[in-house]
């Protein structure tokens, strides 16, 4: 049996959204108690991490991380299946490499999990998957296999269709795509247990993916939601948002309003939502400092801490594995050496499963 | 131009970015017709002057980007890219002026950012590529918002090049060594002229006339590399010539930081903060700026705008503090060594007497995540931020 024993750290509480002295203690890659920094100790390895903070691992959840890897051009890039029309029948596992040098990256940014997401030229993308950033083998890393169905609108898919058939594709057309991919899902699948992702930034787009959720009843995920806050404010039950990235360039028409004020309208709207890289849109490097914009647009503190931990575990269905400092989650956590909230905070070590996959030296 | 008033601007905590990095807590900034009258505290203040309460709030200097393509890339509407000409891979006449259009909205971003002045121009498409120029992100005209017309020769090593000629176009540059010759072909011809021969040159405004002024030091050579090689070959080149060379990217520089330091060649650093979708950037890490710190190499740290929206260049300059960058040095690096780099440290850079009244206020100190920019003013005009009233109202809370 290995046990350690983080101590002295300021240890997040994602009720109070404080930070407080705790001891968390560590078993068999598990959390396994969450105690006073008074109370004894039982003999085992002991972390010192005095004047350090302690969060739970942060979770990407939107990613392409290992599916389009960093360096390197077509020969690493397995996001898009450009021949595949109902792409539901591919499966981001089976594409991703473990040794793609961004999950370095990402383990030294405090992300210990990560949403895979077909690239957004797929209309109807692969079922996606949870991840670890770590492993030698994907087996190992995932937390959730089949965690949804991706699918993408706009100039992007439009774009790559062209490319492909020299035929234009409309919003319309993608509309339809997405509503027949749906009507044969349907049969197959639970679509209401099994979430459905859509990427679109512009408004009208938006509006459109929520038509369709609502013609087939379906809660939906909105990814990106660049335009959301031109919309009329309005309340719609199913709807989350996996919103961003806001630090990106902004090299086409769709981007033109992409502004970290989309975390502040999406937080006084009540629309829950969560944080994203879009790796290697944005690096996944960038993940915390995504919650930092928001902080600069007015998002309560835990409101942000929590879319980068627990509500993020929660949209992706692994709140019951991971996603908060808790007795019997796996151990990962992250220690930072200021709040994690800060622009210049850096993770000091990072621990996925208990196992230590990142320290700064 | 700006205003025909004495306005004091008070309470704030001033970085001067002067040569000693001066920090002056409840200051007064005095600004008289475009240009900074005075930094002190508790100064004495004319009765006629306008006095502007800014209590608790950060003045920097404007911010400096001079690596960037501001007005030029088009972004958002390709229709208007203007930055690289694609037709011959030599271009030595493609001048920045004849394609920055100042109503883009990425002067407003830049505003928006605080970025005061930028340098901006052509692309990296072309080994021999164009003009550039450095100006204000405010004004009326192009006119009047250029400090140098004429900033540097622009050229490109390495992949980009090679991708675009060589495998794209099926021309010349496929390799390397193609694109050095290519560099190197402008300066071989106009080393040899006369002096006679030269004047009439630059008089005709020939293909020749921007390696001349080069070689005579009137302007220095950019060159975009990414690797290491590329960056030596950059060397090689500058060092044939005698020519001054400003190394533009140096993503690679971190791993021969001696050879850089010993060409004495200016250096931008960015943008460290894309993910290396490229190969030959794949050793970029924001921790090359405390090395080329630590190394005693001077360096401007850069957003190369659209790559890095130019509002987010203070977030440049605070990554490099997250990978170790002393914050003094950061600040520097967007500030009074950026202008030093240009040549354009006369003018603006810091805030001290005589210089342009370019400055920021920002809530907080900019590297703070809570740090808001409140206004920027350029020429001592407002260039962005709230009203007063909401601006008094928001520092007073």
């Amino acid at each position: 049996m290995t046990t350690t024993a983080i101590k002295n750290a300021q240890v997040y509480n994602l009720e109070s959204g404080q930070f407080s002295k705790q001891t968390v203690i560590i078993n068999e890659g598990k959390i396994s108690s969450v105690s006073s920094p008074t109370e004894l100790l039982p003999e085992c390895n002991q972390i010192d991490a005095t004047g350090l903070y302690l969060t739970p691992g942060f979770i990407d959840t939107c990613s392409q991380i290992g599916l389009k890897e960093i360096g390197i051009r077509w020969e690493g890039n397995d996001g898009y299946e450009p021949h595949e029309e109902n792409g539901y029948h591919l499966d981001v596992v089976d594409g991703i490499y473990p040794f793609d040098k961004a999950f370095q990256d990402a383990v030294a940014a405090g992300v210990t999990a990560a949403h895979i997401v077909t690239s957004p030229e797929a209309v109807v993308g692969a079922k996606t998957a949870v991840i670890h950033t770590h492993g030698q083998t994907v087996d190992e890393m995932i937390l959730n296999q089949h965690l949804g169905y991706s699918f993408s609108m706009g100039d992007v898919p439009k774009r790559a269709f062209w490319e492909k058939t020299k035929s234009p594709l409309t919003r319309m057309g993608i509309a339809q795509k997405i509503r027949s991919s749906l009507q044969v899902l349907q049969n197959t699948a639970k679509l209401q247990e099994v979430p459905i992702f859509i990427r679109s930034h512009r408004a009208d787009d938006i509006v459109t993916a929520i038509r369709i959720a609502e013609e087939f009843s379906l809660p939906f995920i909105l990814v990106h939601g660049t335009e959301y806050p031109m919309l009329p404010p309005q309340h719609h039950d199913h709807i989350s948002v996996i919103a961003g990235p806001c630090f990106q360039p902004m090299e086409r028409g769709e981007l033109k309003h992409l502004d970290p004020a989309l975390y502040q309208t999406l937080f006084e709207q009540r629309v829950p939502f969560t944080f994203a890289t879009d790796h290697p849109v944005s690096s996944v490097g960038h993940l915390q400092m995504e919650g930092c914009l928001a902080l600069k647009a007015g998002v309560p503190e835990k409101v942000i801490m929590n879319g980068l931990t627990k509500d993020a575990a929660k949209l992706l269905k692994i709140d019951q594995l991971t996603g908060s400092i808790q007795e019997g989650l796996l151990a990962d956590l992250v220690l930072w050496n200021k709040h994690p909230l800060e622009l210049t905070a850096r993770a000091v070590r990072t621990f996925i499963e208990g196992k230590e996959v990142y320290r700064w030296e | 131009m700006g205003v025909k008033t004495l306005k004091v601007y008070r309470g704030a905590t001033i970085h001067t970015m002067d040569e000693v990095n001066t920090v002056i807590s409840n200051a007064d900034l005095w600004v008289y017709d475009g240009k900074v009258v005075k930094v002190g505290a508790n100064t004495d203040i004319p009765s006629d002057a306008i006095i502007e309460p800014i209590n608790g709030t950060i003045i920097t200097p404007g911010l400096i980007d001079i690596h960037t393509h501001v007005g030029i890339w088009g972004e958002i509407d390709e229709q208007t890219n203007d930055a690289c000409e694609y037709s011959d891979s030599f271009t030595p006449l493609m001048w920045a002026v004849d394609g920055i259009n100042i109503n883009h909205f990425s002067f407003q971003q830049a505003r928006k950012g605080g970025v005061t002045t930028v340098q901006t121009g052509t692309g990296s498409a072309n080994p021999i590529g164009g003009i550039w120029s450095i100006l204000k992100t405010g004004g009326n005209s192009l006119q009047e918002m250029i400090i140098t017309e004429k900033s540097g020769l622009k050229g490109a090593l390495g992949e980009n090049p090679k991708n675009v000629f060589g495998q794209q176009y099926k021309k010349t540059p496929y390799t390397r060594m193609a694109v050095a010759k290519i560099i190197r072909e402008g300066f071989l011809k106009a080393a040899v002229l006369s002096s006679e021969e030269r004047r009439s040159q630059i008089e005709n405004k020939t293909e020749l006339s921007p390696f001349i002024e080069v070689l005579e030091g009137k302007m220095p050579l950019h060159l975009h590399a990414h690797r290491a090689d590329d960056i030596a070959t950059a060397i090689r080149i500058a060092k044939e010539f005698q020519i001054k060379l400003c190394l533009e990217h140096c993503t690679e520089g971190h791993l021969m930081l001696e050879a850089i330091k010993e060409s004495e060649a200016s250096v931008t650093l960015g943008p460290f903060m894309l993910p290396s979708t490229k190969y030959e950037t794949r050793h970029s890490t924001p921790a090359a700026p405390k090395m080329f710190h630590e190394a005693g190499i001077p360096f401007a740290i850069m957003t190369d705008h659209p790559f890095i929206p130019i509002h987010y260049l203070i977030l440049c300059a605070t990554e490099a503090v997250k990978y170790g960058l002393d914050e003094v040095a950061a600040l520097r690096s967007i500030t009074s060594e950026a202008a030093k780099l240009a040549g354009i440290d006369e003018r603006v850079g810091s805030l001290e007497a005589g210089k342009d009244a370019d400055f920021v206020i920002w809530s907080h100190h900019p590297f703070e995540s809570r740090s808001n920019l409140l206004a920027t003013f350029i020429n001592g005009n407002q260039a962005y931020g709230k009203e007063k009233d909401r601006l008094c109202n928001r520092l007073f809370v």
